[in-house]
């Protein structure tokens, strides 16, 4: 065994591009499902109206209590026999999307119900409607609490768009795949393709560590 | 929707459960016991041992820092390429106790430094050595502290299983592959294999609430 490290350097073109198509999903299912998540945690945290919350119920432990791939393959493979068929990459975003929305309803949960209950009673003696209250005074202060929650979130996703790879989404895992069978420089071709996740979810934690000590430590007082 | 022919597959499908069921318990149990270890090690505080501490620190970044589906790649294509021969399960087993491990081993490690170390001053006051005060006094209180995000992980080490049929391992999602095959219902067959995710992950998920009010009304007490 001898190793090549010019391989995955040669080929560094499609890596690269592969890891864009990986930033490109990343980023419109973190957008999304934040979004989405969020939505959820509402109706999660209030309990009403009484049937949207059995529904978002459902949907969050089934979400958050099946493997990713299996939604996957469902949605991929199974939803057709209804008439209804998706692309490998639209497929793969909606499920990525509406897998970490539920993630994401449980950390923004989470973080609303952390904020005691004097701030509520404080908006409302400053004679804020209960919408205006929660988007101006709780919210802020929930996305505060789950800062480090959400960042892990995004991580666990970025590496939730490898599994895209199996219905040949050509992001980083794939083109390495792909590089793989054609050269079989596999020790060279994962090393570096590991390497390559690995900076970039160490970028990710460092930004957020330093946004996190910039715009919110300072203003957790103890309560 | 037909469900019909799933009556005809039972046996399949059971089968295929308890490969996972079998996967998913040795990745947790071996995980565990490698993360316990590392966790210990990395917060040692020993000169002699920094050499180890700096490998077991590289371990657990690397191997938290990359998707599972590469670590499973790497082993599965790598080693045969290094001239290590081993089958499928070894391979699915190997990987996953690694990758397991490194998870737990940062949940050890960061709930053993949440003990604060008013314990173990305590501890050496009264003539305790390093190993009495580690599993006497600072892993009990650290497990009980950490349980809750253990069980969480556990349930994603579960449902990480799944990826193991992508390198060809026979478990759940394997198998339903097959059953598909043959029976050209694709829609139903996965919804009876999440459905088995789902039996063994929702209790589960359910015991973590339960975990951590005992933990907090153990804390006051």
């Amino acid at each position: 065994m001898f190793l090549d490290w010019r391989y995955p350097i040669d080929h560094i073109g499609e890596l690269l591009s592969g890891a864009l198509l990986t930033a490109q999903i990343s980023l419109i299912c973190f957008l999304t499902s934040l979004f989405l998540g969020t939505l959820c945690s509402i109706v999660r945290y209030s309990k009403k109206p009484k049937v949207l919350y059995i529904l978002v119920s459902i949907f969050v432990e089934i979400m958050r209590n099946t493997p990713l791939l299996v939604q996957l393959f469902f949605v991929f493979f199974g939803v057709p026999q209804l008439g209804i068929s998706f692309s490998p990459w639209a497929a793969g975003v909606l499920v990525l999307t509406l897998n970490s929305a539920a993630y994401y309803s449980e950390i923004m949960r989470g973080g609303i119900q952390s904020i005691p209950k004097g701030q509520w009673e404080a908006a409302d003696s400053l004679c804020l409607s209960k919408t205006n209250a929660f988007i101006r005074v709780i919210f802020p202060q929930a996305v505060r609490d789950a800062f480090p929650s959400i960042a892990n979130q995004l991580v666990l996703l970025i590496f939730g768009t490898s599994v895209l790879s199996i219905l040949d989404v050509r992001e980083l895992t794939q083109t390495a795949s792909i590089l793989n069978s054609q050269s079989f420089r596999s020790m060279e071709i994962f090393t570096f393709v590991m390497l390559f996740y690995y900076a970039v979810t160490a970028l990710i934690l460092l930004l957020t560590r330093l946004v996190y000590k910039k715009w919110f430590a300072s203003k957790i007082e103890r309560r | 929707m037909d469900f019909s022919w799933v009556p005809a597959y039972t046996g399949l499908f059971l089968k295929a459960f308890g490969m996972t069921l079998r996967l998913g318990a040795i990745a947790v149990f071996f995980g565990t016991v490698l993360g316990l270890v590392v966790g210990i090690l990395s917060t040692t505080k020993n000169r002699i041992l920094k050499p180890i501490r700096v490998i077991l620190k590289v371990y657990v970044e690397l191997l938290r820092g990359c998707p599972l589906l590469i670590q499973l790649f790497m082993v599965y294509f790598g080693f045969p390429y290094m001239g290590i021969n081993i089958d499928i399960s070894l391979t699915t087993f190997l990987v996953f106790t690694l990758y397991s491990g490194a998870y737990i081993a940062e949940i050890v490690r960061s709930g053993i430094e949440s003990i604060s170390v008013g314990q173990w001053e305590a501890g050496y006051s009264l003539d305790l050595n390093y190993m009495q005060i580690m599993f006497r006094i600072i892993l009990p209180q650290t497990i009980k502290l950490a349980l809750s995000s253990l069980v969480g992980f556990y349930i994603g080490m579960i449902k990480d299983t799944s990826l193991a049929s992508i390198i060809g391992y026979s478990e759940l999602v394997r198998n339903g592959q097959s059953i598909m095959n043959q029976t050209g219902r694709p829609f139903e067959t996965y919804i009876m294999v999440g459905v088995c995710y789902f039996i063994i992950c929702y209790p589960l998920s359910k015991l973590v609430p339960v975990i951590e009010r005992k933990a907090a009304r153990y804390d006051r007490a």
